[in-house]
């Protein structure tokens, strides 16, 4: 646990205050799951977690990390034009855990594109931890999505001839880190995602579960502020996917990182403090029935 | 920016996931190279041996002969063209009036009907009038034409040469005489009958370079390494010369018993040491007769023959004039009895005295000339399997074809067996109706160093590859002595074939490489799409692909290195050796140093082959990987 902790201290940039604000919030959330055993198993304490609907509403930062205005994108298929988004606003903090959920082709994944900066919006800004991007050039926009931002894909997308510390250590070399202490961190980082004895093995010698474990370590490696998932439970069975929802807030909660995640599953949705549902491309207003 | 270890260890994955592509395309493209390659090493190896054999052969003397070259002409010169015919029958009306001239100064009876006419004319109805008439090149107007008409050849005389080759790097000119013109016959054991007109084929032993005359004097600094040791030519007994080894077997076989070529190549080299030993010192006669001689020696035998014919018939007139064959070899046609009028002779006289000025002709001269040998010059060896038939080829002497007489050593002698005013005598001139006269006067230049003799052979040689400079070039050269250049020649002959063939080679590995690189790239485009969503930069594709196609293109090289290694390896192990004894022979080197090889890593051709491997990698990588870098990554990750 000493070398977790260090780490744990670490990711704060030593703030002794915040880490023990962020451990104390901890503390009412279920630790990360078992240690790598090549199961998925979800230890015997999730099974009796509140149901995910009455957990108490997690209090704001109130530091913005997101601000989303106007945003539209539209795409143009042949003649025809597909609205993906209408104008979306919206801001999230850092430190929350938002889910994005509507009905499939409401513009959720596009919303996730075009704020991990894959993608140009079609009008509307997006300022992510002060930064507009659409201000940015490709270079700037690669060297933002390699260090503020974390992408977890539904199909994991690991390097199948790489190992898996070194499928970890990938956004590492796109930012030049030096080997020695880039090759730390990831074997830090595959521990905390439970899959220490692993490290060695290629993703087609592990199951879905423990491949997005892995493909989660990797969007952490260059300690994003926020990461992005595109329906990371998606590709899994429900307990392995509870497994990962474990893992996100885990993370959130030690290391304050801000987590986006799209889920079609409304008890994995609950999960989070806050749910953001989409229509057509807009915001449905809060309160409105989903 | 991606850093080098981490752009090969990604790219590395790429080299593990499409395996049995990767594996067939370097197959395919590393024995195409592969085979290339193993020829460029050959070619190379077995070009540097020759070069080194013909430098200790001649003391880093690289000798290029230049022969006169006549392949462009006036090709204005129109034989319809009306007035060049009225131009000639001028000519011919000037000549008809020398003719009558001379004959009433000479008292010759003359008819003008037996000339010959400055225009032949073409009865057929089908031709063109304006085609029908055409100058009559051979006839005596059109020669006196062509006299005072020279056309513009460029000079090839010594001077002509010598600015050729000297700023090319020649240091050293040498004037070769061929005295093949002299028609010199070996006289078999000494002995001559001419009482029987030759009929059917010379003996065997007449039918060798020396039996037929083919005698070239050259200086000695050209032959030294083929001049037997230990000869003082001034107390020579004949004009030194030097036969090849099969021309000394034939002539000298039976008189010193010796012994055949054996096939062994290490054999040859004793025995061609041996064959020197026991020829040098062995002499030989051969015999002059000119034009006018061997038309009396002809006319002898129709006047013998007629006399036999008519023993015992009284009514029988015997010639006035009886003539008898030499009793001597290479004698005289001698006059036994002259009863011929005071009126004859003077009559007969006249007609000479008349052809004489209008068509000079030397005096009867026959002469016996003793040649000694003073040395060996290799003869190919009969070729007895197809690698020795093409060692052979490469390995060849090129002393235009015979015996070479040295020219100090020839000097050297006492004038009385020196045949000077013999020797002397000029070439007929040859008068070629477009060109005008021609002469064959060949020249030779010593070059330094090997690459100036390449250089100057590769630039002026309208042998093997002609080219429209080749209209205007005064001289056409070629290696002289050792065929050092015979590879190159082959090389420079062969290299239309072996461009189309490299361009057909690049053109299929192309295709092959190209088609593997645009299925990886096209392949890869969700790991691109990922890569660029998790920070690379598009440098960063770009080097990671780069670093891949390098890579593929290094096993390339690496497969077709090897493979022409071992195919230039093999033939070095399997034919070094009879090859160094076979150039030991050619070259008259017999020391240790240098050996023959098959091995050379020289040739830019090797190297423009590996290196155009590595540059078509590249090329073939560069469209789909821009295309690749360009897309909008979500579109690749949207793809499943
Ligand atoms: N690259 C594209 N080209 C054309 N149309 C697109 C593209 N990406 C998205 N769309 C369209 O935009 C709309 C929104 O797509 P989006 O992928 O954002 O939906 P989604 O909410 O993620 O749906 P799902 O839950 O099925 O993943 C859809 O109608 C889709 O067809
Ligand atoms: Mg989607």
């Amino acid at each position: 646990m000493d070398e977790r902790a260090r780490d744990f201290l670490a990711s704060f940039g030593g703030d002794l205050e915040a880490a023990v604000a962020a451990l104390r919030q901890a503390a009412t959330a279920p630790p990360a799951t078992g240690e790598g055993d090549g199961h998925d198993r979800v230890s015997p304490r999730h099974t009796d977690r509140l149901p995910a609907r009455s957990r108490p509403a997690r209090p704001r930062s109130g530091r913005t990390l997101i601000e989303v205005t106007d945003l539209a994108k539209t795409y143009r298929v042949g003649g025809q034009q597909i609205r993906a988004l209408a104008g979306v606003s919206l801001t999230i903090d850092e430190g929350e855990f938002v889910a994005l959920t509507g009905a499939s082709g409401s513009g959720k994944s596009t919303l996730l594109q075009l704020m991990g900066g894959l993608d140009k919006p079609s009008a509307g800004r997006i300022v992510i931890d002060g930064a507009d991007l659409g201000r940015m050039r490709d270079g700037q926009l690669s060297t933002f999505r390699n260090t503020t931002i974390g992408f977890v894909f539904q199909f994991f997308y690991l390097q199948p001839f790489l190992q898996l510390v070194t499928n970890t250590e990938v956004p590492g070399m796109f930012a030049h880190a030096k080997r020695g202490p880039r090759r730390q961190r990831a074997l830090e980082l595959v521990d905390r995602v439970g899959l220490a004895d692993r490290g060695r093995h290629l993703p087609r010698e592990m199951s879905g579960g423990q491949m997005q474990r892995a493909a989660i370590a990797r969007a952490l490696l260059n300690q994003p502020k926020l990461l992005l998932a595109d329906e990371p439970t998606g590709n899994l069975d429900s307990v392995t996917g509870a497994s990962i929802m474990d893992l996100f807030e885990q993370i959130r909660d030690e290391s304050g990182t801000t987590v986006v995640m799209v889920t079609h599953d409304e008890d994995m949705a609950a999960r989070a403090d806050r749910v953001i549902r989409l229509r057509d491309g807009l915001v449905v207003p809060e309160g409105v029935g989903a | 920016m991606i850093g080098l270890r981490d752009t090969i260890t990604l790219a590395h994955t790429k080299i593990r996931s499409k395996r049995l592509r990767l594996l067939m395309t370097t197959i395919v493209s590393g024995l195409v190279f592969g085979v290339m390659a193993g020829a460029t090493v050959l070619v190379d190896g077995a070009s540097h041996s020759l070069a080194a054999f013909a430098r200790k052969n001649l003391d880093g003397r690289f000798l290029v002969q230049g022969s006169p070259n006549y392949f462009g002409g006036p090709s204005s010169l129109n034989p319809n063209d009306a007035a060049l015919i009225a131009e000639v029958q001028k000519y011919h009306v000037a000549y008809i009036a020398d003719r009558k001239a001379a004959a009433k100064r000479l008292g010759v009876e003359y008819d003008v009907r037996t000339e010959v006419l400055p225009y032949v004319e073409d009865t057929n109805p089908q031709v063109p009038p304006e085609y029908r008439k055409s100058v009559n090149f051979s006839s005596p107007a059109w020669l006196r034409y062509a006299k005072d008409h020279p056309v513009q050849a460029s000079a090839k005389d010594e001077a002509a040469f010598r600015a050729l080759v000297e700023p090319l790097g020649a240091r050293e000119v040498y004037v070769p005489r061929d005295l093949s013109h002299l028609r010199l016959g070996m006289l078999l054991g000494g002995r001559e009958d001419l009482t029987q007109a030759p009929s059917g084929d010379p003996p065997k032993a007449l039918q060798t370079a020396i039996g037929q005359g083919s005698f070239t004097i050259v200086d000695d600094t050209l032959l030294k390494p083929f001049l037997a040791r230990g000869q003082d030519s001034s107390a020579g007994s004949g004009v030194p010369v030097l036969i090849t080894a099969d021309d000394a077997l034939v002539t000298f076989k039976e008189a010193l018993g010796l012994s055949s070529r054996p096939k062994d190549p290490t054999a040859q080299v004793r025995w061609f040491q041996r064959l020197r030993d026991r020829v040098t010192g062995q002499t030989f006669v051969s015999c002059y007769r000119n034009e006018a001689e061997l038309a009396r020696v002809e006319q002898t035998r129709a006047q013998l023959a007629e006399v036999a014919a008519n023993r015992g018939n009284r009514d029988y007139v015997a010639p006035e004039l009886q003539l008898a064959l030499p009793t001597t070899p290479c004698g005289m046609v001698t006059v036994t009895k002259d009863t011929r009028s005071a009126e004859t002779k003077k009559a007969q006289d006249a007609v000479r005295a008349f052809e004489q000025e209008f068509n000079p002709q030397p005096e009867p001269r026959a002469e016996l000339v003793t040649f000694q040998v003073v040395g060996l010059l290799p003869s190919p060896a009969p070729s007895t399997s197809g690698v020795d038939a093409v060692i052979g080829g490469l390995v060849g002497t090129n002393y235009g074809f015979g015996a070479v007489i040295p020219k100090d050593s020839l000097a050297a002698l006492p004038e009385a067996l020196r045949h000077d005013s013999l020797f002397a005598l000029p070439a007929p001139e040859t008068v070629d109706p477009f060109m005008g006269p021609m002469t064959q006067q060949n020249f030779i230049a010593s070059f330094p160093r090997v690459e100036q003799a390449r250089a100057a052979v590769a630039d002026n040689s309208c042998m093997m590859n002609w080219t429209p400079r080749c209209d205007t070039m005064p001289f056409s050269l070629q290696t002289y002595g050792t065929n050092y250049l015979a590879v190159d020649d082959i090389v420079r002959a062969a290299r239309p074939v072996i461009i189309a063939l490299l361009a057909i080679a690049f053109a299929i590995a192309t295709i092959i490489i190209w088609a593997m690189m645009g299925r990886v790239i096209a392949d890869s485009r969700r790991e691109t799409a990922v890569f660029r969503a998790i920070g690379a930069k598009r440098s960063d594709i770009v080097s990671v692909y780069l670093t891949y196609s390098l890579w593929v293109a290094l096993r390339i090289v690496v497969f077709a290195a090897a493979l022409g290694l071992l195919i230039a390896g093999t033939i070095h192990v399997l034919y070094a050796e009879r090859a160094t004894h076979m150039a030991q022979l050619a070259y008259a080197v017999f020391t240790p140093d240098p050996t023959f090889g098959f091995i050379g890593f020289r040739s830019p051709v090797l190297w423009l082959i590996l290196g155009g491997i590595v540059a078509m990698s590249l090329v073939a990588i560069t469209p789909p990987l821009l295309r690749n870098i360009r897309r909008n990554p979500i579109r690749d990750m949207r793809d499943e």
